[in-house]
């Protein structure tokens, strides 16, 4: 009896699953940033500008800032999870691909 | 090895490694309620702290509720890690600005909708990594 295995069809489908998933998680990673960025340039000039008008005090401005740090960390615990969402989402896809070869198997 | 036999350890180790809870319809919901809740009551921070006193107690208990179902959850220390910065009365998110409102009695209207904004982006943290867990 031979079973007979495609190892480098399994390889190679890992492989595209990895780089579509990882590179996805990355790119997204990077936009999401830039925005939080660009928002965050637009909020700063909103501030300064209701502080030169005194619509909010000094002490105000301050606590805002630290907020605005207080949600870049919680952007930061996001990417992790994030992360690890695409790690589970790989393994699922490489039990996919395993359970598929299973099936597929030819026993001569 | 039968191949069978080794096609199940792999399949065995590898659906014992998740890293991550999975998704929730119940947690996503709690904090989408307590992003609306929190923020309807936030804009009533330009008048008298003593005022609304027990719809901040009310507030408080919904936040509690969420963040002990969460709690509950495995795999879910992300998100309490989040629950945990966004309520600290030490940081300038949502426990801060709680804080800061019962000491001042009341805050001005263009810092309230400035932190408005803020910690509704805190909420909408939460509640993307969630909606984004695998179902």
């Amino acid at each position: 009896m031979t079973i007979t295995i495609d190892w480098k069809n399994i390889e190679n489908q890992i492989v595209l699953l990895a780089l579509t998933i990882f590179r996805g998680y990355a790119e997204e990673a990077i936009k999401d940033f830039k925005e939080f960025r660009k928002q965050t340039e637009g909020d700063l000039k909103a501030w300064l500008e209701d502080l030169r008008l005194g619509n909010i005090t000094s002490q105000n401005f301050k606590d805002l800032v630290s907020g605005q740090r207080g949600l870049l960390e919680l952007k930061a615990l996001e990417k992790v999870g994030l992360a690890n969402i695409a790690l589970d989402k790989f393994t699922e896809g490489v039990i996919q691909i395993l359970i598929a070869t299973v099936e597929s198997i030819q026993i001569q | 090895m039968h191949y069978k036999t080794f096609f199940s350890l792999i399949f065995l180790l590898i659906t014992s490694c998740a890293t991550i809870s999975i998704f929730d319809q119940k947690a996503y919901e709690n904090v989408v309620a307590c992003k609306v809740d929190t923020l309807v009551l936030m804009s009533k921070a330009t008048e008298s702290y003593t005022v609304y006193k027990k719809e901040l107690e009310e507030l408080n208990k919904e936040l509690d509720k969420a963040y002990e179902y969460d709690k509950n959850r495995r795999l879910n220390i992300i998100t309490i890690q989040m629950w945990d910065k966004l309520r600290d009365p030490n940081s300038q998110l949502l426990g801060g600005f709680l804080k800061e409102w019962s000491e001042n009695d009341h805050l001005l209207k263009r810092y309230v909708a400035h932190k408005q904004n803020q910690i509704g982006q805190g909420f909408d943290i939460i509640i993307q990594l969630e909606s984004n867990k695998l179902r």
